[in-house]
């Protein structure tokens, strides 16, 4: 992994056109300005799993709900 | 008429007008080519399943069937792949966690899939109004209470299952 230190109002450019900017501390919290183009999805990971989580989940179920739906 | 071949649903005779494209496909389970299948006509619960991959199949339903009261908040771009025109109206299935017992049936309120109903184009999307992934089913609505309205995309119907 790579670790980059940024001090608020700082910025890290990934590739071309993704731009994360510190825009804030606060105790615990680290508040980020994301600007992505509008085809690559952004996510809170801890959502992200646990939608990806349901979904394959979910994939089992024909054979575990057979005759019922 | 295409065809495929399943193990759960059998030989699937479908149009290419009846295809489900989602481009990103689901969160976590690729597959770009969709199709919705139905066991029973008048029953709220459908089956997604994937053309690239046939074993891919989940439990779908209409939010609002069971939960009336269900409201999606979106921020634009996250319906940029629907290619939505000024007057679209989008149509949301949900993923089913589907028991063996079907009163601890949940739905996947967080991450709906939303359509163009208009060129069945969809994508699954982080709801912005806070919801569970894992809403009990009859929290509001009994089981003869569910409105069974089809979803405004095409839908294929299947043979019911035999008991085994």
């Amino acid at each position: 992994m790579l670790v980059i230190q940024r001090r608020p109002e700082e910025q890290i450019r990934i590739g071309d056109d993704i731009v994360i900017r510190v825009l804030g501390i606060s105790g615990n919290n680290v508040k980020l300005g994301i600007n992505a183009p509008r085809a690559i999805p952004v996510h809170r990971e801890e959502v992200y799993e646990s939608i990806q989580q349901q979904n394959r989940a979910a994939q089992h179920s024909p054979k575990r709900v057979k005759g019922l739906l | 008429m295409s065809r495929l071949h399943t193990e759960d649903f059998g030989l699937i005779e479908y149009e290419e007008n009846q295809v489900l494209c989602l481009p990103r496909g689901l969160i976590g389970i690729p597959g770009q080519s969709w199709l919705l299948l139905t066991r029973e006509p008048m029953s709220p619960f459908l089956w997604l399943i994937s053309i690239d991959d046939p074993s891919m199949s989940l439990p779908v339903a209409r939010p609002e069937a069971f939960f009336p009261d269900y409201q999606l908040t979106l921020a634009e771009q996250q319906l940029e792949p629907l290619q939505l025109g000024v007057d679209s109206e989008v149509e949301g299935l949900c993923v089913v966690g589907a028991d063996e017992d079907i009163t601890k049936f949940r739905m996947n309120l967080c991450g709906p899939i939303i359509f163009n109903p208009d060129n069945q184009h969809g994508v699954q999307v982080v709801n912005l109004s806070e919801y569970p992934v894992d809403a009990p089913l009859w929290e509001q609505v009994g089981i003869n209470q569910v409105d069974t309205s089809p979803p405004r995309l095409p839908v294929i119907e299947v043979p019911p299952t035999e008991e085994s």
